[in-house]
């Protein structure tokens, strides 16, 4: 079907394709830009540490220990069991504290409180604190993500 | 321009080619030496670190964009050329005309 | 959809007033001649400097300017960092071709006599813009701090010391102290990347403006000619022949780049002896076989005093060069100009010299 005026002129078509190109050319510039400056955050699936380190830990203590770049909190339960959580408020990411006499994780910054198993029970914290599994495989004890096989 | 663009195309294509070669054996070697999780050693224990894409995808990836970009700028350069005919032809056009604006 | 394009330029304009430049820009003839392919290199080197400027901030980012880390840093950039091995190499190949095109600008304006009244100071402004570029690609250089660099700076801030006087406090200025040490990086990164932009950045306001002020200069023959020289618009006319030639070198230097990358050699090791081969980079080396055949004695005089001595002197001269050039028609003009020719030459024979 023939049109009896053209869309666009000569010099429309040709800026604008110019136009469009130019623009194209520059997204796909920014997408290494993008990829330079925003890394992968590589969360580690399991970490591996010497059990000799935590045996001796006392009913109802806490010892720390390295999840990528985030403090882990592994916790010996009253019964003698372990259990080990991501320890960075589920609110603002500040690190928790765990208060032995109370039986509480608390997070300084605005207030927040979960309960011995993690659960957030006050303040702001929306959701209780990421658990991890605890596996114990002498003379290894291996913490894994939740999501990993 | 002093080369025509199929002659400018055809010498960056063999460049490219010829120093292609220059890549292979490094990626090779990268990936038969990576771990999963990389550590950087500060005393630097490592010797040379040669510079090459971490996987085929990434060189694939890598060839395409080369590409592309050649091929935009062929593209962007006929377009640019046309632009210049045209400004030329109007400043002409105002130089000669009788009322110069 | 159009109008509110117009619309919001109106808008600005309203505020801004640039309107004027806009204007400016369209009237600025730029003369056509045999030699206007020169016209093309001021802005190339922009081009690369913008590119600099834009991987510099990418690589601020991860690079970390100590003694322990900075090694470390530079192979988690090439290693670790999505593309980092691209983005360092074209930095390091950008800084290459920016100082290749600073050569070239200053030889194109010197061998036409551009720098001849009324644009002496943007000659001069030039020089202190051409002396900060190589500074950029010296200070640069160590930031990988791997042996060579360590060496190759070792040897670039001991020149100074030659100088009588203040030449020991030159050194020590450089270095932050008598040797090459974790200081010395730290100054060295901190010139590289806030002290040197800023005095760039002034520095170039002033070139820029002053060529707008001036307008574009013609060769001293086509002068002399006396016919009148055709011109082209600078907008869009001149613009848009300058984004063909932007376009092509900025495609050179990707390919370039992804394809011949720069490696990364082991953290430098301050009480290793010097390592086989040590050598500044390219811009450096017709001034570094200099220095290496001037016999150790002059006369009375250390070899390397007068050799430094000499090449502080050039360079004072290269700076009052418009001053000096004068008189361009004569006599002394044409000697400058064949001058310009020779030290092309030595530069030329001297680089390939110390390569072999």
């Amino acid at each position: 079907m023939k049109l009896k005026h053209s869309l666009f002129t000569r010099r429309q078509f040709l800026n604008g394709l110019f136009s469009g190109w130019t623009a194209a050319l520059m997204a796909s510039l920014v997408y290494p830009v993008i990829k330079f400056i925003f890394p992968p955050y590589r969360e580690p699936e399991e970490v591996i540490l010497p059990f000799a380190d935590f045996e001796g830990m006392a009913p109802g203590s806490v010892k720390n220990f390295p999840w990528g770049s985030k403090p882990g909190i592994l916790k010996k339960n009253a019964d003698g069991t372990f259990i080990a959580f991501v320890g960075v408020c589920t609110h603002l990411d500040c690190n928790v504290t765990y208060l032995p006499d109370q039986k509480k994780f608390f997070c300084a910054c605005h207030d927040g409180w979960y309960d011995e198993y993690g659960t957030n029970i006050g303040g702001p914290p929306p959701r209780p604190l990421r658990r991890l599994i605890v596996e114990i495989a002498a003379p290894d004890l291996i913490i894994k993500r939740e999501d990993v096989e | 321009m002093k080369m025509s663009c199929r002659e400018v195309f055809l010498l960056i294509l063999a460049v490219s080619i010829c120093s292609s070669s220059l890549f292979y054996p490094t990626l090779l070697a990268q990936q038969s030496e990576r771990s999963p999780a990389p550590q950087i050693e500060t005393e630097g224990t490592q010797e040379v670190i040669e510079p090459a894409p971490k996987d085929i995808k990434e060189a694939v990836g890598i060839y395409v964009f080369l590409g592309w970009i050649w091929i935009s700028i062929f593209v962007l350069v006929y377009i640019l050329r046309q632009k210049i005919k045209e400004a030329d032809r109007i400043y002409r056009l105002r130089f000669f005309s009788p009322g110069k604006s | 959809m159009k109008n509110w394009g117009k619309e919001l330029v109106a808008w600005l304009d309203d505020r801004f007033g640039l309107s004027v430049i806009a204007q400016f820009l369209k009237d600025k003839p730029v003369p056509q001649h045999k030699h206007s392919v020169w016209y093309y290199t001021g802005s190339a080197i922009l081009v690369f400097f913008v590119i600099q400027v834009v991987t510099g901030f990418m690589l601020i980012l991860y690079y970390k300017p100590t003694l322990e880390e900075a090694n470390a840093s530079v192979a988690r950039i090439m290693t670790e960092v999505p593309l980092g091995w691209i983005i360092r190499s074209v930095h390091s190949w950008s800084a290459t071709f920016m100082i290749a095109f600073v050569f070239i600008h200053l030889f194109s304006i010197w061998l036409t006599k551009s720098y001849r009244k009324p644009r002496e100071i943007t000659w001069m402004s030039g020089v202190f813009l051409f002396a900060c570029s190589l500074f950029f690609g010296f200070t640069g250089y160590l930031l990988p701090w791997d042996d060579l660099s360590l060496a190759a700076t070792k040897v670039g801030t001991d020149i100074p010391r030659s100088i009588p006087v203040v030449g020991a406090w030159v050194t020590q200025l450089l270095r932050g102290g008598e040797d090459v040490t974790g200081d010395t990086l730290t100054r060295f990164f901190g010139i590289h990347v806030c002290i040197l932009p800023i005095f760039l950045f002034l520095l170039l306001a002033v070139h820029v403006y002053l060529i707008q002020k001036k307008g574009m200069s013609l060769p001293l023959e086509t002068e002399m000619n006396g016919k009148n020289v055709p011109t082209i618009p600078f907008w869009p006319n001149f613009v848009y022949r300058e984004m063909i030639v932007w376009l092509v070198l900025v495609g050179v230097l990707f390919s370039v780049a992804v394809l011949l990358p720069p490696s990364l050699d082991k953290q430098a090791d301050l009480m290793a002896g010097a390592p086989e081969g040590v050598k500044p980079e390219w811009y450096f080396l017709f001034l570094f076989q200099t220095l290496k055949i001037v016999p150790a004695r002059i006369l009375f005089v250390n070899g390397d005093t007068v050799a430094v001595l000499l090449m502080l002197l050039a360079g004072l001269l290269i700076f009052f060069l418009p001053v000096i050039d004068n008189k361009p028609t004569e006599r002394k003009g044409k000697i400058i100009t064949i001058l310009g020719y020779v030290l092309v030459i030595y530069a030329l024979i001297f680089s390939v010299w110390s390569l072999l």
